[in-house]
């Protein structure tokens, strides 16, 4: 079950009618609700404080530049329009850099790990230690959906890649990090 | 080698769970700065905000000053008109010293033929150009002309939206039977005029493009304003006919500096008037 985003922020109208008409309060506004998101979400894809910062400044400026163009069609609300915005910049970094592009090999096994985390996952310290040693696209995978709850689908689409590749990053990377987090254990224990 | 983890019971949630439980990140500081400061400025235009604000402002406070005025007649009268219609007077012209001052743009639409004077103080928008029927009005007749040339330099040199020459020349000056009773009003008119005007100017400063509704209730508040200068050049109007035509002047100037300041302040919102055509049957 995937949990809320942290993205999922209800943006009033009238909030959005003032950041249309160019009011600069109006952007602050929005901008001090969603840096922290966005830029855990860019830390997380990224592995990089100052290219996760370049991203929040990037994604806000796209954001509040192109805010004109957001009607909230079907229903969609302000927030997943933005964190699309946000992902799709992330990912376009990620790309762009080879160096962080690594991701764990594919084996073809797209199991889902059904088992629950380790207690270890509990240590938000140990658990981010994990996930900073994964490769950086297997790790926006698994962050995307289970942190986002994007599909593979989704995922897939962002990140210009199949399905299966999807699953399987999710597979392999699931199990490496219940690995890390395993080993870390008796260190701190 | 005994496993620690084994010894502990896994997490009663899921990896969404215990993603989300992770604490958010706290970006460095100062992004807000950096990121307001590479938005795209939005294109200030101070000096049209300042005479939004100035219009707006006497629009307001006239109509307060007038009822005043109106509502204590018997007390003596200082005959001091606003700073901006102080330069409209010519010190040289002695029995204008008490006559209408003609200003300028408005009584363009007036007058058939300009002297050379008259167009060297031409440096303002010329509302009344647009919709003023040339061909009606009296030639300025020349006779007095000298005599305000000296005033007229200063005049020109001071504010450059009056000129001094037509001081002698305008239909309002040349009319020399206004009445003592009316002269105070008609200062205070002429005096409210020429401020108005000013503000006008300003406001309209740089004014780019209006759309077709805009462009056409601008040009009938011209039209309004030249129609009454045209009928004040005429040699036989009497002093009551003259101070109304003044009144509705300075009514006309007033509903032309409101609709221009509703103008500036609707842009500076990035709005736009839209007048509605309705067809009634």
């Amino acid at each position: 079950m995937a949990a809320t985003s942290s993205f999922a922020i209800d943006v009033p109208e009238t909030l959005l009618a003032r950041a249309r008409a160019g009011d600069r309060a109006a952007f602050e506004q929005l901008y001090r609700w969603f840096e922290r998101p966005v830029f855990t979400l860019a830390l997380r894809i990224c592995g990089d404080r100052e290219e996760a910062a370049d991203v929040l400044q990037e994604t806000m400026l796209k954001v509040l530049a192109r805010i004109g163009d957001f009607r909230g069609r079907d229903g969609s609300p302000f927030w997943g329009w933005l964190r699309q915005v946000a992902v799709n910049e992330a990912l376009m970094r990620l790309r762009r850099d080879r160096r962080n592009s690594h991701e764990v090999p594919e084996d073809g096994e797209f199991g889902d790990d059904l088992t629950p985390p380790p207690a270890a996952a509990a240590d938000a310290a140990a658990l981010q230690r994990a996930l900073a040693a994964l490769p950086a696209a297997t790790r926006s995978v698994l962050w995307l959906y289970h942190a986002e709850g994007y599909t593979h689908e989704e995922i897939a689409a962002l990140m210009q890649r199949t399905a299966s590749f999807s699953k399987s990053q999710l597979a392999r990377g699931t199990r490496r990090l219940r690995t890390l987090l395993e080993v870390e254990v008796p260190a701190h224990a | 080698m005994p496993d620690a983890s084994t010894s502990r019971p896994p997490l009663p949630y899921g990896w969404a769970e215990a993603f989300a439980a992770l604490p958010a990140e706290t970006p460095p500081a100062g992004g807000w700065e950096r990121v307001a400061h590479a938005l795209p400025v939005r294109r200030r235009r101070w000096p049209a905000m300042v005479a939004l604000a100035a219009a707006l402002a006497l629009v307001a406070v006239v109509p307060l000053r007038r009822a005043v005025q109106d509502a204590a007649p018997s007390a003596p009268l200082v005959h001091a008109p606003a700073t901006t219609a102080e330069p409209t007077r010519a010190p040289t012209v002695q029995p204008a010293s008490a006559e209408p001052v003609q200003p300028v743009q408005f009584a363009e639409g007036a007058r058939s033929g300009s002297s050379p004077a008259d167009v060297a103080t031409r440096d303002t928008e010329v509302i009344a150009s647009v919709g003023a029927d040339s061909a009606t009005a009296p030639a300025p007749e020349p006779a007095n002309a000298p005599a305000a040339s000296a005033a007229e330099a200063s005049t020109q040199s001071s504010t450059g939206t009056t000129n001094a020459s037509q001081l002698a020349t305008s239909p309002a000056s040349r009319d020399q039977t206004v009445e003592p009773a009316a002269t105070p009003e008609l200062d205070r008119l002429y005096a409210e005029s020429a401020q108005l005007e000013s503000l006008l100017a300003l406001a309209r400063d740089g004014g780019g493009v209006a759309n077709g509704a805009v462009a056409m209730l601008s040009d009938d508040l011209a039209t309004r304003v030249a129609q009454i200068d045209a009928a004040l050049t005429q040699p036989s109007i009497g002093s009551e006919r003259r101070l109304a035509l003044w009144r509705e002047r300075v009514d006309a100037l007033r509903q032309a500096a409101a609709f221009e300041s509703t103008q500036r302040l609707l842009a500076a919102r990035g709005q736009q008037y839209d007048a509605m055509l309705v067809s009634i049957d």
